[in-house]
């Protein structure tokens, strides 16, 4: 059976020294403490900012644009009037998070600045496990849920798109059709099934997507077979000489890496980003400049981002909470597209831990 | 029948909806002891080998010598005792184990007198559920 991951509880004063050093010439590094804080919030300022819109909206309607073409006329001829019709409707949660921090009176009165900068950091590296977590299973979910709005009632939380809700969108060429975001293959990454052609086309259709670049965040699995691609060129390397007859990237990437942690290069002309945080075999295709999700947060300042909450129940346990509300809900449908390979069959399954909306 | 093995430096109290009391220690006390009134209304150890030694009042979620304040965990309150309850269900019962005498040993299985500490409950701050116990309603 599994060990507890935390520890919870009012912090004694044993509990709070028993961790610092009090032996002459044995110091204490904190450096992890400093490098995880800075990590995580580059990686969630970045996610966000890719990844979602912030809104307080609960729910939005995409109007269609429609489709067809002029009906012919001649000199006498009259058009028929015609409408505009079609839209889809999407809707985002909220959910809470939070974590808290306990001190007695005197463990709160003999803390240090690093105490407290330690429990900070806990605090910030929890909440961007939770935005994370919650973002990615906003897009990895493909099936529409119930979210019960305390106010609004009952709202449907929608996926990319899928062709089973029958909702159709407008590719270039002005044809509508419904569309497939989530696929699956059985073949590992090779020349002959390469995803990347295949995320490409997909998104690079529709008149909101066309003049950006495609980016395909991929696991750490899939760096190997993805780089072993012919039509693979690795990013420049300027501690490598280019041999003679040999492609490389006018440009480094650096801008589209995002949340990601290493631009690898450019495939089929997707620029591909590791991103380490990705569950294996699931490529996670976005659209630069194009935000698929949509945050939404509480209208109310207050309880807007991550905040602070300080509590004492009898003046001798002392509590610093911090909490967060806000939920992620696929906004521009058609703005991202997973792609699993080596699957046992080509049917896409949600990956494990990413089922919305999430129990923790 | 298993007792629970709880690392001093681990028990904490995480949430108490009475003020936690504080009593003078009877005897030598570790933090995560389950904890009675002696005579003198010094904490002393429970037992569960006899009913006279199963009055339970809680848990101790400080230690100290003779003498010393300790606080203890009372009814409804919520205690860490670290991974002591990794091999328990949650929801499992715990309680006042026969082992040793009076030393406020937890157990999985009831003592020769049946008293129970409290059950095991989750807690979400990971996304597998970590293990707390909440302790029983008590006569005291």
């Amino acid at each position: 059976m599994a060990n507890n991951t935390l520890a919870y509880g009012f912090a004694s004063l044993s509990q709070m020294l028993g961790e610092r050093v009090t032996t002459q010439n044995t110091g204490l590094v904190r450096d992890a403490i400093a490098a995880s804080a800075a990590e995580y919030s580059r990686m969630i300022g970045e996610a966000v900012s890719a990844l979602a819109d912030r809104t307080t909206l609960a729910k939005e309607r995409y109007q269609l644009p429609g489709s067809g073409t002029l009906q012919p006329i001649d000199e006498f001829g009259i058009p028929l009037p015609v409408r505009p019709a079609g839209y889809y409707d999407v809707a985002y949660p909220i959910f809470g998070g939070g974590t808290a921090f306990g001190r007695n009176r005197v463990t709160s009165a003999l803390e240090t600045v690093a105490d407290m900068n330690r429990d900070q950091v806990l605090a910030e590296q929890q909440d961007a496990d939770w935005m994370v977590r919650h973002m990615l299973a906003a897009l990895f979910d493909n099936v529409a849920w119930t979210y019960s709005d305390p106010l609004l009632g009952n709202l449907t939380v929608q996926p990319l798109a899928i062709t089973s809700d029958g909702v159709q969108y407008v590719a270039t060429g002005g044809v509508a059709a419904t569309a497939q975001h989530y696929l699956a293959q059985t073949a590992a990454i090779a020349d002959a099934t390469n995803p990347y052609t295949t995320g490409y086309n997909l998104l690079s259709k529709y008149p909101s997507n066309v003049g950006r670049d495609i980016v395909a965040f991929i696991p750490t699995n899939l760096v190997a077979t993805t780089e072993a691609l012919t039509e693979f060129v690795e990013v420049l390397d300027p501690d490598i000489r280019v041999g003679a007859n040999t492609a490389v990237l006018q440009a480094s990437g650096e801008g589209l890496k995002a949340m990601g942690d290493m631009v690898r290069g450019k495939v089929s002309k997707v620029w591909v980003v590791e991103w380490k945080r990705l569950p294996d075999n699931n490529i996670l295709f976005v659209v630069d400049g194009r935000p698929p999700l949509a945050m939404r947060q509480y209208d109310a300042a207050q309880l807007q981002g991550f905040f602070p909450e300080f509590h004492s129940p009898d003046g001798a346990r002392i509590e610093r909470r911090y909490l967060r509300y806000a939920g992620f809900g696929v906004r521009d449908r058609v703005a991202a597209a997973i792609i699993q390979v080596s699957g046992s069959d080509t049917t896409y399954d949600i990956p494990t831990g990413y089922d919305a909306p999430l129990p923790v | 029948m298993t007792d629970l093995s709880i690392t001093a430096s681990a028990v904490a109290l995480v949430e108490s909806p009475r003020q936690p009391r504080t009593f003078p220690a009877g005897v030598a006390i570790t933090a995560g002891m389950v904890v009675r009134l002696n005579s003198s209304g010094a904490v002393v150890g429970a037992d569960g080998g006899a009913a006279g030694t199963t009055d339970i009042i809680g848990v101790a979620v400080t230690g100290g010598a003779i003498g010393q304040g300790i606080t203890v965990a009372q009814a409804d309150a919520i205690i860490d005792v670290g991974n002591a309850l990794s091999a328990l269900a949650i929801g499992a019962l715990v309680y006042v184990s026969d082992t040793g005498t009076n030393v406020g040993v937890m157990g999985d299985v009831a003592g020769t007198s049946s008293r129970t500490v409290g059950r095991v409950i989750p807690a979400f701050g990971a996304t597998t559920a970590d293990k707390l116990i909440r302790i029983a309603a008590l006569d005291y």
